[in-house]
């Protein structure tokens, strides 16, 4: 092909879901190859992650778009659920007081929790449906993956971010306990959460787009979510829901962003471990995703 | 001579056709890839080869052709080629990474102006942000939309999301376009516009893996084609004799799909079937052949006879002859004994045979009626073809590119023609309106056209 200064770039198609080498230039389809060289594999995924900034960006604005664009309140919709839920809860507040130093009323609690609880499961079901959601452009293109998971994670840090603004006004509003040395770790722990509901998403974002049994089952999740994990109010140990959320680990890792930000009967060092895993876990989801995306969007041409 | 820019190395690709397999087969296949197993070439339940065992190269700078009939594979290979989905067996190498696709999806989003579907595409197609401004600049030109650029895509007529659409690829510049049927949208004067984009592609040594159903652009922009049946590649040669392949394969396809024992009786020309009896005659037989025995094409002299089992004798009768295609009305009419002098027939059997010079029909299936009738009294004797089967002959193209024509654009008459041209000094008053004249002399010419 010649070469005019008129000419753009060279494009950078996607690694993700394609058996390719590359020799400079060179790209390679081939079968069941992709794995022999784990390492070429790995190096492939953080260039693609790197080159995929813009396509990412313009792929956010997009949904961004396609979710405020001539509403009436525009981006205030951004914020009116995490807002109204706060509200909700603080109308109805009792003086009880949770944790070991005065700490925040019980509404404080339960908005709190919330906060975690949709935060985790926005970003769970907004990777869950990278490739249902972008179907009609995996269909025709050989397009980056890691740029629509990462489109993905921008829409659940932007989420987060205006939640974390309402918790940020509601904790001053409420609090009566100091900023604690831990804050840190709760914030840490707070972004890990948003990590790890996406990095299960995408572990079953495959099964997602070729099973509709999953939407059903996920518009069920949150209240399953709800009645094992403390969200409201604490579970009351010697109960039977006491005990079932005992043995859930968003329990200890809900329990331990709350012990970090103002203290309470959790560990904050699990606010940490939390978080640890949601990375591994969205390292494995993510790396899944690109072995599963030609098999997927193969599937999704039927 | 040069490497391949693309290679397609012995590819095989299988597909499933039910949907409820989908999960378990596709997780089987990420398992199996995991392990790095091979696939091996057995099918499970509910898949098919949609390709098999295909190869081709394409050079730099080569214009290839891919037809075949819908299902031959022509999409799944083009899904393989542009890395979309995995060959099950076999390998596609790629000596760049700079490939786009051209469909009639564009990809654009209602939500957003056409602005900024533009940024979205460019960014999705790797040109660097830095470059989006000026090509950016270039497509506004290109799709000629005016203010309609900053208007969302949903207000859009579908003439001008596909101006839109093609204006992007203009900016692309890959190494390699995969056309998939889309050669330009909109109006003629911008599908115009880019076939011309596309021809000064190929002209600056682009290269094109072109699939499309029309034969007109495949025989205008390929080098060389191939014809895939059934997942495989067939025949490879020149665009002129692979299409007429095409056709010759689609002819014999029509006659094997017939979806009746009566319709491939009648594609067979298998006549014993009889026809309604009216009692005093019946028509046996109506057969076409040509007058030297060979090949029956456009402008043959032919002979067409109409076999008679008479019971009776009857006087004052006409023969017609029809000929059509389909459930469309005839396109002649050939008649005797009408409307004087009429012809009498007589037991136990009589043949009728119609002469004609030069067949007027253009290639393809045509099916012969008749009917025996009584003019004075609008009697009908005997039929066949009217409430039975039709007798159905094809008209064989004589292998050339004006036949290839001919046939993708269903043309059911063949007319010959002579042609001239003349120059004339005064320019038109359109161009001249326009300020734009053109006072040269074209010398005169002659020729024929068949």
């Amino acid at each position: 092909m010649q070469t005019s200064p008129d000419s753009p770039a060279p494009s950078h198609p996607s690694q993700a879901g394609c058996d390719r080498r590359r020799f400079s230039t060179e790209v390679v389809y081939r079968s069941g190859e992709r794995l022999r060289e784990p390492k070429r594999f790995l190096r492939c995924w953080l260039a693609d992650i790197r080159s995929c900034r813009t396509t990412a960006w313009r792929l956010f604005l997009r949904h961004f778009a396609q979710q405020y664009r001539f509403s009436s309140l525009g981006i205030l919709w951004a914020f009116a659920p995490a807002a109204l839920t706060a509200l909700v809860l603080i109308g109805g507040q009792r003086s009880h007081v949770i944790g070991p130093s005065g700490g925040v009323p019980a509404a404080f609690y339960g908005v709190f929790g919330v906060a975690l609880a949709q935060t985790f499961l926005e970003s769970l079901n907004s990777t869950r449906r990278v490739f249902s959601t972008h179907q009609q452009l995996l269909r025709r293109e050989n397009v980056h993956l890691d740029g629509l998971i990462v489109a993905s994670l921008v829409d659940v840090v932007f989420n987060m971010l205006v939640r974390l603004s309402i918790l940020t006004a509601v904790f001053f509003l409420f609090s009566t306990v100091p900023v604690p040395a831990t804050l840190l770790a709760a914030l840490v722990g707070y972004f890990g959460v948003a990590i790890l509901g996406a990095g299960l998403g995408l572990l079953v974002a495959p099964v997602n787009a070729l099973k509709r049994d999953m939407e059903h089952a996920f518009a069920l999740l949150p209240w399953a979510l709800f009645a094992i994990t403390p969200v409201f109010m604490p579970a009351a140990a010697g109960t039977l829901f006491g005990t079932i959320a005992s043995a859930n680990p968003l329990t200890w890792y809900f329990d331990g962003i709350r012990a970090a930000a103002y203290g309470g009967q959790g560990l904050p060092a699990a606010a940490i471990g939390g978080a640890a895993t949601g990375v591994v876990i969205l390292i494995c989801g993510w790396l899944f995703c690109r072995i599963a995306q030609p098999h997927v969007v193969e599937r999704m041409l039927v | 001579m040069p490497h391949p820019l693309l290679e397609v190395r012995d590819v095989w690709k299988r597909l499933c056709r039910r949907p409820e397999k989908a999960l378990r087969y596709a997780l089987a296949d990420i398992a199996r890839e995991v392990r790095g197993a091979s696939a091996g070439r057995t099918l499970r339940e509910g898949e098919f080869w949609a390709l098999q065992d295909v190869a081709f190269d394409v050079l730099p700078g080569e214009v290839l052709g891919v037809i075949g009939h819908n299902g031959a594979g022509k999409s799944t290979l083009i899904n393989i080629v542009s890395g979309i989905i995995l060959p099950t067996l076999g390998s596609v190498n790629l000596r760049t990474d700079r490939v786009a696709v051209i469909d009639h999806g564009g990809g654009l989003n209602p939500i957003e102006t056409g602005r900024e579907n533009a940024i979205t595409q460019l960014a999705i197609h790797g040109v660097p942000p830095e470059r989006i401004p000026h090509e950016l600049a270039a497509i506004e030109a290109f799709a000629e939309i005016g203010d309609f650029l900053d208007a969302l895509v949903g207000t859009y007529s579908l003439g001008m999301r596909l101006r839109l659409a093609f204006s992007i690829y203009t900016r692309l510049s890959p190494d390699l376009f995969v056309i998939d049927e889309a050669l330009g949208g909109g109006d003629l004067r911008f599908r115009n516009k880019f076939r011309s984009f596309l021809r000064s592609y190929i002209d600056g040594g682009g290269t094109i893996l072109l699939c499309s159903h029309d034969m007109g652009a495949v025989q205008a922009f390929c080098d060389r084609c191939i014809l895939l049946d059934r997942g495989r590649v067939v025949m490879s040669g020149p665009p002129v004799s692979m299409i007429d392949s095409y056709y010759e394969l689609n002819r014999r396809r029509e006659a094997e799909e017939a979806s009746t024992p009566l319709a491939r009786a009648a594609a067979a020309g298998d006549l014993a079937s009889p026809a309604p009896m009216l009692d005093r005659c019946i028509v046996e037989k109506i057969g076409i052949s040509a007058a030297d025995g060979g090949d029956i094409r456009p402008g043959s002299p032919v002979v067409i006879e109409v076999a008679l089992a008479v019971r009776e004798a009857i006087s004052g009768v006409a023969v017609f002859v029809e000929i059509g295609r389909g459930e469309n009305p005839a396109i002649a009419t050939l008649s005797a004994g009408y409307p004087a002098p009429t012809i009498t027939i007589s037991p136990p059997r009589m043949t009728l045979s119609f002469h004609l010079d030069r067949l007027p029909f253009a290639p393809g299936s045509h099916e012969l009626r008749v009917a025996v009738s009584l003019p004075h009294s609008a009697e009908t004797v005997a039929t066949r073809g009217y409430y039975d089967l039709a007798t159905v002959f094809a008209v064989v193209p004589t292998m050339s590119a004006v036949a290839n024509i001919t046939s993708f654009r269903e043309n059911i008459v063949h007319v010959e023609s002579k042609w001239h041209i003349t120059a004339h000094e005064a320019a038109s008053p359109q161009f001249a309106e326009a300020g734009d004249r053109d006072d040269s002399v074209m010398p005169s010419e002659d020729s024929t056209a068949q």
